[in-house]
């Protein structure tokens, strides 16, 4: 399958009042063309910042120190990390080759237009249609997101319209110029259940029908499973391991994804009379400006081993053509010592 | 599970009035909560499922008489005899109040910022009068040990602390009256999955070491599933299915029960899975649908549906599981397991 975004050895760094803060450390990986691409983790393990460094969103106190984000579009390569943040060729990019869905789509529209107007303003953005034509594209692809009466609800303001609504409204928006990638931060969060059960249907017809790419950030892992092709699970602003979602639940290493699986309640496990508890994962997330040495996870590993894992950082090591673990337990240094 | 009836919940209404123009007429009302009745024994603990705007929230509350129902009762079973809490005033309600606390969702917003944990947690203490400051901050201790917060912390603000161990904090604070009953709002939704895990098994560690009954709020289904021993289900104010968890998520008997558990996504969904995803959104429960709530979304719906309201009634051959739906015992509904 074809490539259309590389990341590679991703570093980026926020300022704050307390110094510098590395945030993403060597972060890696590849989208294919038509694929989903899942991305977990708990809060604060860069999953956000990742999508973000794409776009050029970081702000002022983010930067790229190192790395490298490559775009493969049908006439070349463009490289995104060296782009000015605010200038013109990013601006091309946004909405029209990499769009983005956020979790909350009342504060990502804004409340004093139109949904409509908000929409043409993307569509003559980047293909500079007339008002007319942009209406009438506008209209289509809110039909396509299955809002009822796309031609009146146009008119209506966010807060007019309910959260599932909102949503479709924010996909119609991101899937308007057929963008080659679609980043989904959380998009169904903040959703009930039957309506997230709505969205997620939603997407992936229309991932099919226009054959985007999708980088799927969220901390469910039934969404994951639900939706993803391979999935990235990332701690404390590294990926720990990279697996196709098929293998995630039964064969995935490293001792993180194994002990988020398991700290999950899974949904009719549930037998007679029976108080299970939950494995649960010791300790909390450190403080990003306080990482531990070596392994960012050794601190709260039931696999630590002493000399290691506190010592060395561990590289990815390749299990399978698709299946790669940040985790000494796989890796060369482990095996000399052992 | 067997055992004594602790809190019983009969015909409880909650309508909130919506008001209009420049003299707040009143023009409708919205019902939050529209008939409900349940019950919770001794030590169990009772799941409440349901969307946003369900009202299994204003259930919770009305409960704790932190707001004050329409309509209805709400008896505490204590051991001498059956106390009614909708009827208490002043006094006798604030006695009521130690046995019944409420624990929260969001851990930010819930622990007063200016205040210590010493404070937060020894302020029901005072209230109910432990005057003593050595008493209070020994029995802060003990409780701070007891949910996972090092008591060498009791001097710190809630900012020093991670969501998780707020939602702890929060949690010693309603166990510092010796509560026998206690509400979880929501309490492990604002969490990551690791700390989610955490919290949980505290709950039920302590449920089994001071004999708390629960009823537990929530709207993730995995979540409800693994705590409950038994879930009931709102759908626009009142209940629509309630009985054992087991029983409840391998053979639902009301179609929103089936839709409900079909659209949690899981990596084993089946094919056939969207054949059951509900279609539109809850209606207004200021202006619900006549007969069943769910009519307008259920595919089994037929004209009797639409004219009458189904009751809360036992399905054949379970005395613990109740639906209100007029096909309950035809219908062959599909759950998870």
């Amino acid at each position: 399958m074809t490539r259309v975004l590389r990341v590679k050895d991703l570093e980026v760094c926020f300022a704050t009042t307390e110094g510098t803060v590395q945030v993403l450390d060597g972060v890696s990986f590849d989208i294919r063309k038509g694929e989903v691409l899942g991305v977990v983790g708990e809060s604060g393990c860069g999953k956000s910042v990742t999508a973000l460094s794409t776009l050029g969103l970081l702000g002022s106190k983010g930067k790229i120190t190192n790395g490298e984000i490559t775009l493969y579009q049908d006439d070349g390569e463009v490289e995104l990390s060296k782009l000015d943040p605010s200038g013109p060729m990013i601006r091309k990019i946004r909405g029209k080759e990499i769009s983005m869905i956020f979790q909350e789509p009342m504060t990502s529209f804004s409340p004093v237009y139109t949904i409509g107007n908000q929409i043409m303003e993307v569509i003559r953005h980047h293909q500079g249609l007339s008002k007319k034509a942009a209406r009438e594209a506008a209209v289509e692809m809110l039909g396509k997101v299955r809002i009822p009466h796309p031609e009146q609800r146009i008119d209506a303001y966010p807060h007019q319209l309910s959260g599932g609504m909102r949503q479709r409204a924010m996909i119609a928006m991101a899937l308007s110029c057929r963008p080659r990638i679609l980043i989904a931060d959380e998009p169904t969060t903040a959703l009930d259940v039957t309506i997230q059960a709505q969205i997620l249907r939603l997407m992936r017809q229309l991932k099919d029908e226009m054959d985007t790419s999708i980088m799927l950030i969220t901390h469910n892992l039934g969404v994951i499973g639900e939706m993803a092709d391979r999935v990235v699970v990332m701690y404390m602003g590294r990926i720990v391991e990279s697996l196709p979602v098929k293998r995630l639940f039964e064969e995935s290493l490293h001792p993180y994804t194994q002990a988020l699986l398991t700290s999950l309640p899974v949904l009719g496990s549930k037998k007679r009379n029976e108080r299970k508890r939950l494995a649960s994962i010791k300790g909390m997330v450190p403080d990003i400006s306080r990482v531990p040495p070596g392994c960012p996870f050794h601190p709260r590993c039931d696999r630590f081993m002493d000399g290691l894992c506190n010592v060395h950082k561990p590289r990815p090591v390749q299990i399978s053509p698709d299946h790669e673990v940040s985790c000494l337990l796989y890796s060369e240094v482990a095996k000399d010592a052992g | 599970m067997q055992g004594r009836v602790l809190l019983e919940v009969q015909g409880l209404k909650k309508y909130f009035p919506i008001t209009s123009g420049f003299f707040r007429r009143t023009v409708g009302h919205v019902r939050a909560v529209d008939d409900v009745s349940f019950t919770i024994r001794q030590g169990e603990t009772l799941g409440l499922v349901g969307e946003s705007g369900c009202g299994k929230t204003t259930v919770g509350r009305c409960i704790l008489r932190a707001i004050k129902p329409t309509a209805g009762k709400v008896y505490y079973h204590a051991d001498n005899g059956a106390i009614d809490i909708t009827a208490l005033q002043d006094d006798s309600l604030r006695a009521m109040r130690r046995q019944m606390q409420l624990i929260f969702q969001d851990p930010y917003s819930s622990l007063n910022p200016r205040m210590t944990v010493r404070e937060i947690v020894g302020e029901p203490l005072l209230i109910h009068g432990v005057k003593d400051r050595q008493e209070r901050d020994a029995r802060v201790r003990e409780l701070l040990k007891q949910v996972g917060i090092r008591p060498e912390y009791m001097n710190r603000y809630p900012h020093a602390f991670s969501g998780g161990q707020r939602q702890r904090i929060g949690i010693a604070r309603a166990l510092a009256l010796d509560p026998s009953f206690i509400v979880c709002d929501e309490t492990v939704s604002a969490l990551d999955v690791s700390i989610q895990a955490q919290i949980l098994n505290l709950l039920q560690d302590l449920q089994e070491k001071l004999n708390l009954t629960y009823l537990f709020i929530a709207h993730d289904l995995s979540v409800v599933e693994h705590i409950s021993d038994r879930v009931a289900v709102m759908y626009v104010g009142r209940i629509v299915e309630v009985a054992d968890t087991v029983e409840l998520f391998s053979n639902p008997r009301h179609p929103y029960t089936e839709a409900l558990l079909a659209a949690v996504p899981r990596a084993s969904a089946t094919a056939d899975k969207d054949e059951i995803l509900l279609e539109g959104e809850v209606p207004d429960p200021a202006n619900p649908p006549q007969g069943c709530h769910f009519h307008p979304r259920c595919k089994y719906a037929t004209d009797i549906c639409k004219r009458e309201r189904p009751e809360l009634s036992e399905v054949s051959g379970d005395s613990d599981h109740a639906a209100a739906c007029h096909f309950a015992s035809q219908l062959s509904l599909r759950g998870v397991s």
